[in-house]
């Protein structure tokens, strides 16, 4: 299968993604009050910090289950699923820091909050595929490279839950959740959500055709050379 | 077994009779207490609260030492190609690995529990005992996945050493929190109590990762 | 006469290139196959794919009837090899090395059966000195020790005789013959032409990942020369 950002497919989806954008910021403005108690206006940020978070697990979880794919049928196309994966949950824990940094000093006034437990869990979750790069990018050997990554993106997913378990079980103060039983707010929750779940997934498929164009390229190469 | 014991016993006797990742980690865990010691000043800063987290972040680093040598003798020749030719259990080689490292390294952190006491002064009624044996039970799990790690990162460009340890460290997070929290008691001589808690989670940690070791060694080592 | 090693249309890839392009080889019990070609033919990866420390990526390989892994990783125990680095460690000394692999393929009354062997190979006398202390030609017959501990059915070999003086290898020679007439099947990777032709029942010319030629030995000699004579060999 030519992996080609041609196909009518990324279109559509493009096209869907905009729209789910545009179907989030419809129901920030319109749906979602303007304030709540205590946090005001800023809060609005949470639906941008919230779909962010959900989205860099949900990929981290994704390139888990192609990295455990990889280990089992073994092949290319699976460890650059995985890498693809690792790359856009980087993405979305780094947009969750920052919303999450902005949102705090907005709200209480501090760049950091070292009680709020997902915030910090997402930082460390952060570091640790930070070295899952690190990782790919010192491996010169590229099938074990593969087996090594896929291996190690099965090993941080359970890191991360370890991690959150361990900072929950300190027993520190958390977002406050109560005023976000707003059913209006919960629908703009799940809107915002999917539409940033369609954008990843965009930014998924692009680099993943990226990756495997990269495969295609460097197979062709090594034909001409064998050919020489 | 009888892999899982040859290969033990090999590495036990090679340990004893050279002492290199003693020696190395030794050094490293006493200047490290050392340096904590001068970086605290004790008469602002009381010896209970610091201790703990100097405690557990020399033993743990010092673990990483021992981890970054357990590939050792494998990484010369066709050592490895020579065990993965017998009719060995990867598993078997995971785990005698996984003991050998640990056999050394609960040595250390019990010395470190010595240059505690001489450095940090604890009070009379500290449970060293207890404090030990929670070091080691994490120390179990944190080898559990160092050894998989440490076998990874072995092929890694320049070495791998600080690799291993940048892996490690956000892995090892849970470990220090429970193990911290664990010891602010049983340094001051009370009973656990509601610090009770982190033990099971530190046993469930050394239990998982030992046995995604366990299973994912064979993948990590083979060719 | 039963196969001991059956291959069938192996492929090994390293990155994106074909190392190993489909190969055929079978090797029957008590005979010597010998493994001849250029320089990155792919001979070293075809006898670490034998030896089930390459796992292939296309094809099938089969030892002593077996191609599941539990079938494969049960050959191990019958099986020894020699390769191109040695499997011993520096630090501990022949007999402490010997005596390791010993216990690791569980050989009864390991002690006699290590002295026996380091007294075939005339290795007795540098028994306790450190193997990082020998030199290549004494590494290599320790190597061959250590391949022959536990009686294998199956010798893979590659490059044995490199760095042996002639008596060396004259005296290895001996053994493989010894080891063939007794049942072992050999496989023998090696540069030295004379020496494979010599030595082999059959001979199997690798270039690129694919077997060119496989036959009888005297019909190898042309083969050998041809590539020789075009430049490649």
């Amino acid at each position: 299968m030519r992996p080609s950002l041609h196909r009518p497919t990324f279109a559509a989806h493009a096209v869907l993604a905009a729209a789910g954008i545009v179907a989030a910021l419809w129901h920030i403005w319109k749906v979602a009050p303007l304030e709540i108690d205590q946090i005001g206006s800023s809060y609005l940020i949470f639906f941008f910090h919230f779909p962010s978070a959900v989205g860099s697990l949900e990929f981290f979880f994704l390139a888990a289950l192609c990295g455990a794919w990889n280990l089992w049928k073994r092949g290319r196309v699976s460890d650059a699923a995985s890498a693809s994966a690792v790359e856009v949950g980087l993405l979305a824990a780094v947009v969750t820091l920052v919303t999450g940094s902005t949102w705090a000093k907005a709200a209480w006034g501090h760049w950091w909050v070292w009680d709020d437990p997902r915030l910090l869990s997402v930082a460390i979750m952060t570091i640790t595929y930070l070295g899952y790069h690190l990782l790919r990018s010192l491996v010169d050997e590229p099938e074990k490279r593969a087996r090594f990554c896929s291996v190690f993106s099965i090993v941080a997913l359970v890191s991360v839950g370890f991690v959150h378990y361990a900072i929950k079980l300190l027993g520190k103060v958390s977002h406050p959740m109560k005023p976000f039983q707003d059913p209006s707010i919960t629908q703009t929750r799940i809107v915002a959500w999917l539409a940033f779940l369609v954008l990843y997934l965009l930014l998924f498929r692009i680099r993943f055709a990226q990756a495997r164009a990269a495969l295609a390229i460097e197979d062709l190469r090594q034909r001409a050379e064998d050919l020489r | 077994m009888r892999g899982f014991l040859a290969i033990l016993r090999r590495d036990l006797a090679l340990e004893a009779r050279r002492r290199e990742s003693l020696l190395s980690m030794g050094v490293f865990a006493a200047a490290t207490l050392f340096v904590f010691r001068f970086a605290f000043d004790l008469h602002k800063v009381e010896s209970v609260t610091v201790s703990p987290a100097v405690l557990w972040v020399t033993a743990l680093f010092a673990a990483t030492i021992g981890l970054s040598r357990s590939f050792a003798v494998e990484s010369a020749g066709e050592v490895m190609a020579g065990l993965l030719l017998a009719p060995v259990d990867r598993t078997a080689i995971y785990l005698a690995k996984v003991l050998s490292t640990f056999a050394v390294v609960a040595v250390v952190e019990a010395a470190a529990f010595l240059g505690l006491f001489l450095l940090f002064d604890p009070p009379e009624v500290w449970d060293p005992l207890a404090l030990l044996g929670i070091a080691w039970l994490a120390t179990a799990g944190f080898l559990g996945a160092g050894i998989l790690f440490a076998a990874m990162t072995r092929h890694a460009r320049s070495g791998g050493g600080t690799l291993l340890q940048i892996l490690l460290l956000p892995l090892s997070i849970p470990l220090f929190i429970g193990g911290v929290q664990t010891s602010e008691r049983l340094i001051r001589g009370l009973p656990l109590g509601d610090a009770a808690k982190w033990v099971p989670m530190l046993a469930a940690f050394g239990a998982i990762y030992l046995a995604l070791g366990s299973v994912l060694f064979e993948r990590v080592v083979e060719e | 006469m039963s196969a001991v090693v059956e291959a069938r249309g192996l492929v090994r890839r390293l990155g994106g290139r074909e190392v190993l392009r489909g190969v055929d080889l079978v090797v029957e019990e008590g005979t010597c196959c010998g493994i001849l070609g250029p320089n990155g033919a792919g001979k070293t990866t075809l006898l670490r794919v034998l030896a089930t420390l390459l796992v292939p990526h296309g094809g099938r390989l089969s030892l002593f009837g077996r191609s599941d892994r539990a079938g494969l990783g049960a050959a191990r125990a019958r099986m020894g090899a020699v390769l191109h680095g040695t499997c011993l460690v520096g630090a501990l000394s022949l007999e402490a090395n010997l005596l390791f692999y010993a216990r690791l393929y569980g050989v009864a009354a390991a002690r006699g059966r290590v002295e026996g062997l380091l007294d075939r190979m005339g290795l007795r006398d540098r028994r306790r000195d450190p193997v990082s202390t020998l030199s290549r030609g004494l590494l290599q017959r320790a190597d061959l020790s250590r391949a022959l501990l536990h009686d294998p059915a199956l010798l893979l070999l590659d490059e044995p005789f490199t760095g042996l003086d002639a008596g060396a290898a004259a005296r290895v020679e001996e053994i493989l013959l010894e080891r063939r007439r007794g049942g072992t099947a050999i496989v023998l990777v090696a540069h030295d032409v004379e020496k494979v032709l010599r030595l082999s029942d059959r001979v199997a010319v690798l270039d690129r990942g694919r077997i060119g030629f496989e036959g009888p030995p005297a019909e190898a000699r042309e083969g050998a020369a041809a590539l020789a004579g075009s430049g490649r060999g």
